[in-house]
């Protein structure tokens, strides 16, 4: 999922003008709303001071394998 | 609950084209509200800040408080490091750096002197509209009016509410990197443009003095040649280079759209300006002037289109006509251009048009004819161009 580094972030909204989803908004931070981002990875790419990334979803299967829960995390 | 305030306007961004539009409105008899989401509008500064005086003095004018530096000359670097300067007024006009944190402040305050009710620190949470008026909710409040100046730049989100499709494409956009540099090699009289894959591919590094050994130095980087973090790490690399050991602060990044102005201008009674209308040189990423034009034109359209029944809406379109007729024409070109030469951006293009300039007398040259060497090879371009120059 779509995550942003807040020491990075220079509020410039970058990546608010190319979002094709509308994802990104602008207030006193950068927020995201992770059910419209659809991870094309564009705003990942635009931002000057590489404060996005979409961190794998790698370490989350991991964690859900251990709990041996079923549930959605 | 008491019912909203109503006004004639409400503007939405207290930067140049928002307080320009708050202002001409206001002083053409309307009531207008200026609503703007930080403490000062315009900080942190995301601008190069320099301007030509021709462009600028169209729409205001230019006040010695504001002026950092009085350009002499204009140096434009190849890679391989062969300057091409443009030195003679007379043909490359009066240009400037001017301090933006005080001109943009100044604008608000005449705005405000203008009879503006001005609302700063008050973030625009949406705009809905209704039958013959539009209401703005903020954090604490709802203001309506009859029409609403959309001027919330760059990273504008209210106009995607009401319809506008204003995502950029890549390879619209600039993403840029730029601080603040104090340096014994600054030429308190000289910008600088810097060019080439190594300094800012698909885009240039500019250095803009301030007064004082102190320049803004920056660079854009086209979106579709950019990677995450780059435009940060190839200016700290080109600082490193030509301004070793410098005093560096101020750092901050920002995007500049270099697309075509966004169609349509109006929609019944919402006019965009500025930035979030993309209202931006698509070569130089130079947004001042044609900021503070439509911001102008804006704000006298809706006066003009304030009548005893409120704001007739099929008025506000002579905005776009005066835009399209004004600036239009001329910012298209600057995207054809833009557009054209990103098809040649690379190093080798760039050193041999230098190289040519280079043996010209400075005294002669001007844009013209640079713009003329640089496409010389390209007929098809000229063509293409040439009717948009009609």
């Amino acid at each position: 999922m779509l995550q942003i580094d807040k020491s990075k972030c220079d509020i410039c909204g970058t990546c608010i003008s190319i979002c094709p989803e509308n994802a990104l908004e602008l207030s006193d931070s950068l927020r995201i709303d992770q059910q419209k981002c659809i991870l094309c990875n564009l705003c990942v790419d635009v931002c000057p001071f590489g404060a996005l990334h979409i961190s794998s979803n790698k370490d989350k299967k991991l964690q859900k394998e251990k709990n041996g829960s079923t549930r959605e995390i | 609950m008491a019912a909203p305030e109503k006004y004639d306007c409400i503007v939405v961004g207290a930067g140049p084209a928002g307080a320009m539009a708050a202002y001409h409105a206001a002083k053409g008899g309307c009531s207008v509200a200026l609503i703007e989401k930080k403490e000062k509008a315009g900080t942190p500064v995301r601008c190069g800040e320099a301007v030509g005086f021709k462009g600028f003095s169209a729409s205001l004018e230019i006040e010695d408080r504001w002026i950092l530096s009085h350009i002499k000359r204009i140096r434009m670097v190849s890679p391989s490091g062969t300057t091409v300067d443009l030195i003679n007024p007379s043909k490359i006009g009066n240009n400037y750096v001017i301090d933006r944190e005080i001109m943009d402040d100044e604008l608000v305050q005449r705005a405000v002197a203008a009879g503006v009710s001005y609302f700063p620190s008050t973030p625009v949470l949406s705009v809905r509209s209704g039958p013959r008026h539009y209401t703005c909710t903020t954090p604490a409040d709802s203001l309506s009016a009859s029409c609403v100046v959309l001027a919330d730049g760059v990273e504008s989100k209210l106009a995607r509410d009401l319809g506008w499709d204003t995502a950029l494409p890549m390879e619209d956009i600039e993403t840029c990197a730029f601080c603040h540099v104090t340096h014994d090699a600054i030429n308190e009289e000289a910008i600088e443009f810097h060019v080439g894959s190594n300094n800012a591919p698909g885009g240039f590094v500019w250095v803009f003095p301030r007064g004082g050994k102190k320049a803004n130095v920056g660079l854009g980087i086209l979106g579709t040649k950019h990677k995450s973090g780059r435009a940060e790490e190839l200016l700290n690399q080109f600082i490193d280079r030509k301004f070793p050991h410098a005093k560096v602060d101020n750092l901050h990044c920002g995007g500049v759209p270099v697309g075509r102005w966004l169609r349509p201008l109006v929609k019944n009674g919402v006019l965009i300006v500025g930035d979030a209308a993309r209202q931006v040189n698509s070569l130089t990423g130079g947004g001042i002037a044609y900021a503070l034009f439509a911001g102008r034109i804006a704000g006298e359209t809706i006066a003009h289109a304030k009548t005893v029944d409120g704001i007739n809406y099929r008025r506000l379109k002579v905005y776009q006509k005066k835009w399209a007729t004004y600036c239009g024409k001329q910012q298209m070109r600057s995207y054809a251009l833009k557009s054209v030469l990103l098809k040649k951006d690379n190093d080798a293009f760039y050193n041999s048009i230098a190289q040519s300039l280079a043996k010209e007398d400075p005294q002669e040259l001007n844009y013209m004819r640079v713009f003329m060497r640089t496409f010389a090879r390209h007929p098809l371009i000229l063509l293409k161009t040439f009717f948009l120059f009609r």
